[in-house]
């Protein structure tokens, strides 16, 4: 157990270490130097760079002249709201409609799950967030085009999450700014979750059947348990973990997704602000925004290879 | 009595009941459709600077924002309808799938050609380098292709040529791993130890018994790096990072059309139309061939 966690941190050591070397790469493309450098070697002006970065000095915009750190964290609740709610979409509906799949399986209800979600998958989802746009917003008129809430409102920022903060803020609006929050959130969410919910689904059904051909659900069939008892308790239980799995690596296409949804909704986070300074060359910004989302994405598959360490000890691999 | 023999007197006397692998596609109905429809959109590519009736860059601008054929309004002179500046959407299309296509290619060619190679290569080298290049290989993984590609383009500047080179670095690791694991994997079979007792070099190891070993899984991955490549190109084409107008890319095409999306939805409409069903029909064929030539990777 212990040499196997060993493994897991040197794995995500060295993850650190090259993507470190990344980010440095784009600092020094810039033209001012990001900090004050002693050293004129760039191999030591490296290790300067590690130690600057520890002390949460990220460097400043050479466009706005903002901090790079602050900036980033103005920007990242947003995403992170986003992100949230869509993978709580992708886990709840990606679960339910691979179990749907399964318990019909090899009927019109299964392969028309399966059909759509293989759809699902094969959709370029800046082309689907503008479909949406174009029919829930533009034509039905029951979802905003952009945006996180209308402009009447004024929303004090305390956490910086738009849902919280209209619930727990001093203002006047009382529920409707919430609602008008969450009605921000739909259609993003939708276009975001869209790909790995119909993977999610997928994978789910296949998990489920093939579990559903062990004969200890053979024995739970002749007790006389009922299909769906045998789903929920029996096949799903042992599926969970490694749903739990495959869940955890939808990450990586939800962190490509959330750029190209932020960038259709014009959703304030952190993707939005990583476009805009590729755009105008803001190289200490971009090396801030990728350091950071990039750091979430390594310490998420941490947690998962540790989560998943702890469920199954077959996972448990020596040092390599 | 040599491996090779029993392998051959195995199959004479029909252990294997495999089914060809070309019988087992055929049944995969959503394969042939894929298949059929990725052979059109080729075909159109290939023919398109003949076919198109316009140049993709031609403007009309008395005929802006005319809608297709099927519309009110539509003409057969421009049957899908014309842009914001009067352009020819299927002249445009047909640029964009050449350009989407032929890119496309090249980026897998490469990064295949790349990939296995650096994958080989890897598999010999003695367990803490691999270890070290293989860790290398799983942050690239790790890392979310459209961030790396950004990181790509950030530091080489926006471009579709900027871009491939990002898509290219972005496909590379996959073909190193499949390469790595499968040669690491067929190494420790038993008939690689056959063949390796029956005295065979280790060229003769790699490529006449390995080799075929390997190759359906790597045909596979081509497949649908070929569809990732033409995804990502799109992608950076949209967020402004690819092709800059006025390449006719879908991707660009996609983008230069948001503005328009309520008064002239066609422009929407159609490239990214173009776009999905390429990818659908590639992404088809990947599952059909998946099933056909590598049984093991779908269980």
């Amino acid at each position: 157990m212990l040499i196997s966690l060993l493994r897991i941190f040197v794995t995500a050591l060295i993850s650190l270490i090259g993507l470190t070397v990344i980010t440095f790469t784009i600092s020094q493309q810039s033209s001012l130097p990001l900090h004050d450098y002693q050293s004129n070697s760039v191999f030591v002006q490296y290790f300067e760079y590690l130690g600057y970065l520890f002390q949460a000095n990220w460097g400043t915009s050479n466009i706005t002249g903002s901090d790079v750190l602050s900036e980033f964290l103005k920007h990242f609740p947003a995403t992170l709201e986003l992100l949230l709610f869509a993978l709580l979409i992708v886990f709840v509906s990606g679960i339910s409609l691979g179990i749907v799949a399964a318990k019909n399986r090899g009927t019109w209800i299964d392969n028309s799950v399966m059909g759509a979600t293989l759809v699902g998958y094969s959709m370029p989802i800046f082309w689907w967030g503008l479909l949406l746009v174009l029919f829930f917003s533009l034509f039905l008129g029951i979802f905003p085009v952009a945006g996180r809430i209308d402009y009447q409102y004024y929303i004090e920022p305390i956490s910086r999450f738009m849902l919280v903060d209209t619930l727990i803020g001093n203002h006047s609006y009382g529920m409707s700014a919430f609602f008008n929050a969450l009605n921000h959130l739909i259609l993003p969410a939708i276009t975001l979750s869209w790909v790995p919910m119909a993977i999610m689904a997928r994978m789910t059904r296949s998990a489920l059947v093939n579990i559903l051909k062990f004969e200890y659900i053979r024995t739970a069939r002749s007790k006389g348990l009922s299909e769906n008892r045998i789903i929920w308790a029996h096949a799903l239980r042992n599926a969970l973990q490694s749903l739990l799995t495959i869940g955890g690596l939808q990450i990586s296409i939800l962190m490509t997704g959330i750029i190209i949804t932020e960038h259709i909704f014009a959703w304030p986070g952190v993707g939005n602000w990583l476009l805009r300074s590729v755009a105008r060359q803001d190289y200490p910004s971009i090396q801030g925004g990728i350091l950071a989302l990039s750091f979430m994405v390594i310490l998420f598959n941490v947690f998962i290879d540790i989560i998943s360490n702890f469920l199954d000890p077959k996972k448990r691999r020596p040092l390599e | 009595m040599n491996y090779a023999k029993v392998n051959g007197l195995a199959h004479r006397l029909k252990l294997f009941k495999a089914k060809p692998s070309w019988q087992m596609f055929r049944q995969n109905y959503g394969a042939v459709f894929g298949a059929a429809v990725i052979i059109i959109i080729i075909l159109l590519a290939i023919i398109g600077p003949w076919i198109a009736p316009y140049d993709p860059a031609q403007q009309f601008s008395n005929k802006s924002f005319q809608p297709p054929v099927w519309n009110i309004g539509g003409t057969f002179s421009h049957f899908l309808g014309t842009d914001d500046l009067g352009r020819d959407l299927f002249s445009r299309l047909l640029h964009g799938a050449r350009l989407s296509l032929f890119l496309s290619a090249f980026i897998v060619f490469v990064s295949a050609i790349v990939g296995v190679l650096i994958g080989a290569f890897t598999a010999f080298l003695p367990p803490i380098l691999r270890s070290i290049v293989m860790r290398i290989m799983d942050l690239m993984l790790s890392l979310p292709s459209l961030i790396l590609a950004i990181t790509v383009v950030a530091i080489i500047g926006p471009g579709i040529t900027n871009a491939a080179y990002a898509v290219i670095l972005v496909l590379i690791p996959q073909f190193v791993k499949i390469t790595q694991n499968g040669i690491s994997q067929e190494l420790n079979k038993e008939y690689s130890m056959a063949a390796k007792l029956d005295g065979a070099s280790q060229n003769r190891l790699l490529f006449k018994h390995l080799g075929p070993n390997i190759v359906p899984a790597i045909i596979v991955q081509i497949t649908f790096s070929f569809s990732t490549a033409l995804l990502d190109i799109a992608a950076l084409g949209f967020l402004g990072l690819g092709a800059q107008p006025p390449i006719a890319e879908w991707g660009t095409m996609l983008a230069e059309s948001r503005s328009y999306i309520q008064y002239a939805p066609w422009t929407m409409a159609l490239p990214g139309l173009a776009i999905f069903l390429t990818i659908l029909s590639i992404n088809l064929l990947g599952d059909g061939l998946r099933d056909a030539l590598d049984p093991q990777i779908n269980q």
